[in-house]
């Protein structure tokens, strides 16, 4: 069991995201940055479903009352256990009564906290994801925060560990400038002016981001919007009516009324979600079928990357 | 029924994402073709099938892409489509009422709608209750559903500044539809009138709607006495 000795309202229980549901308007929630929470689960040999704690912009301590093997993923910050300075995509071994430090963040956004064997939450409708826009799932079936002094329970795994930690070339550089993969949508209303603009310029990541989508400043695009709201995928580029681009994420609403033009590939989803304020994005273009193969890459590699 | 249904346009949007163009969103058509997909997913549930959704005439599917590609996938939706046609029965026959209390204690849009639209507050009301709706989309929250289509004299655009909190139950219309908020949501559509009515049912195990696509509301004039009476 893990005790929680202090937290945020932004840190909160995921795993690969609640699917099924979205006919009634439900959000798939799931991590933000599947690609650093996946490495997590896979550093420890836990199945790609294991759940996870997603922490947001640092500011977590809690103490481990068994001994427990854990991993921390992704963005750069100063973590300690028991006030010694450890590495990230490194699994150690907490003894009962240690200490674990997650304090400022150097870049990046998001962090992964894992356990051998992963979080033993409730399942809300076939998945523990917190959906703070549907305030269901999580720690308390109902997506309220971690409390101090709360208690959250794992579960055991006879598996061993294979790897300790990963190889330092695939630890992803969250302050470098981002090329976003895209997929341009067929039926969309762009000029083929328009579509070079939004392929040729750079865009910086605005102050409005969160779970459910990140908005992006550049041109404006010119855009017509259409007469009736549509479902949008995960990943999709809407254009706002002031012809700024929105990437929706994991908490993004099911049907939307801003014309879509483009589908942001899911490694590339990863990687922009770890992307702050005023860091650059540039898109570009791949076919569905590169991108499809990447993603058969990704379900195979980690077992499964939705 | 006309059983001639064209090769459905359907687009690869993503890596595992597909969406079909089911029709123009309010005609009956798409409403038929739609609702017949739906009933077949959800019955069938495939291997295949992580999540779909649809809205305004466009069905979106996610799929395993390990198992199915998107061609495959088009040709599957399309035989769903054609072979179920005959056993499938429209679940239009009945009408479900909503009882809707219109008093201005509980429909706090009304005066400034009036002003809007130019009809009097009865002639809103009226006008509201003397049609029926289709249900063309359910989604944005469990129970929410878009039903079509309100009369010319009654179609407005969405508030500028959507309210933060509105009252659940709260009866509303936008643009030319009508819609029912089940829980407490923010929200952009004019408010109109409340009702009792609970229109979803969602625990850790399903969900459960009252409205679902493809069937037909009325809305049913009830005083406010009535309406606080259920008030449980």
């Amino acid at each position: 069991m893990l005790e929680v000795i202090s937290s945020s309202s932004l840190h909160s229980i995921q795993d690969l995201g609640r699917f099924g549901h979205s006919r009634f308007g439900l959000a798939t929630a799931g991590a933000m940055d599947l690609h650093a929470s996946s490495w997590a689960n896979k550093l420890l040999n836990n199945t790609a479903e294991t759940a996870f704690i997603e922490l947001t912009l640092g500011g977590f301590s809690c103490r481990f009352l068994e001994t427990k093997a854990f991993v921390l993923t992704g963005g750069q910050c100063d973590v300690q256990l028991n006030g010694q300075p450890i590495d990230l995509w490194t699994v150690y071994i907490a003894e009962p009564g240690s200490t674990l430090t997650v304090k400022a963040m150097h870049s990046g956004v998001f962090n992964y906290l894992a356990v051998h064997g992963g979080f033993d939450v409730q399942h809300f409708l076939g998945s523990p994801a917190a959906s703070r826009r549907d305030q269901i799932g999580g720690i308390d079936a109902q997506a309220g925060p971690f409390k101090p002094g709360m208690i959250i329970k794992w579960k055991t795994s006879t598996k061993p560990i294979e790897r300790n930690s990963m190889p330092t070339k695939y630890i992803p550089d969250y302050k470098a400038p981002l090329i976003c993969d895209v997929m341009l949508r067929e039926h969309n209303q762009l000029s083929d002016v328009t579509k070079r603009q939004f392929l040729d310029d750079s865009y910086t990541v605005s102050n409005e981001t969160s779970r459910v989508g990140y908005r992006l400043d550049g041109c404006p695009l010119q855009i017509s919007v259409p007469r009736y709201s549509s479902p949008i995928p995960l990943g999709g580029v809407q254009i706002t009516a002031a012809g700024q681009p929105i990437v929706l994420m994991r908490d993004h609403q099911t049907l939307g009324g801003y014309p879509l033009i483009a589908s942001v590939t899911r490694r590339s989803l990863s990687m922009l979600a770890q992307r702050r304020a005023g860091q650059m994005v540039r898109f570009k273009q791949v076919s569905i079928n590169d991108a499809q193969k990447e993603l058969v890459l990704l379900n195979k590699f980690f077992g499964s990357f939705k | 029924m006309n059983q001639v249904i064209d090769r459905l346009v359907s687009e690869a949007v993503s890596e595992d994402v597909s969406v079909f163009h089911l029709g123009e969103p309010i005609s009956k058509q798409s409403l038929l073709l739609a609702n017949r997909i739906e009933q077949q997913l959800i019955a069938d549930w495939p291997e295949w099938l992580i999540d779909f959704r649809i809205g305004f005439g466009q069905l979106l599917i996610q799929y395993q892409i390990d198992l199915i590609d998107h061609h495959q996938l088009a040709d599957v939706v399309q035989t769903l489509v054609i072979e179920k046609a005959e056993e499938h029965s429209y679940s239009s026959c009945s009408v479900i009422q909503i009882p809707t209390c219109y008093d201005p204690r509980v429909a706090p849009d009304l005066l400034n709608l009036s002003e809007q639209l130019g009809l009097s507050r009865s002639e809103i009301v009226s006008l509201h209750q003397s049609e029926t709706y289709k249900v063309i989309t359910t989604g944005f929250a469990p129970g929410f559903a878009y039903l079509a289509e309100t009369l010319s004299q009654l179609h407005v655009p969405r508030k500028k500044i959507p309210l933060t909190r509105i009252p659940p139950g709260s009866v509303a219309i936008a643009e030319n539809q009508t819609a029912i908020y089940p829980k407490e949501t923010p929200g952009g559509w004019h408010l109109i009138g409340r009702t009792q009515l609970q229109l979803a049912s969602v625990n850790n195990q399903t969900i459960s709607t009252v409205l679902n696509l493809g069937q037909t509301v009325r809305f049913v004039e009830i005083s406010y006495d009535q309406f606080m009476s259920e008030e449980e």
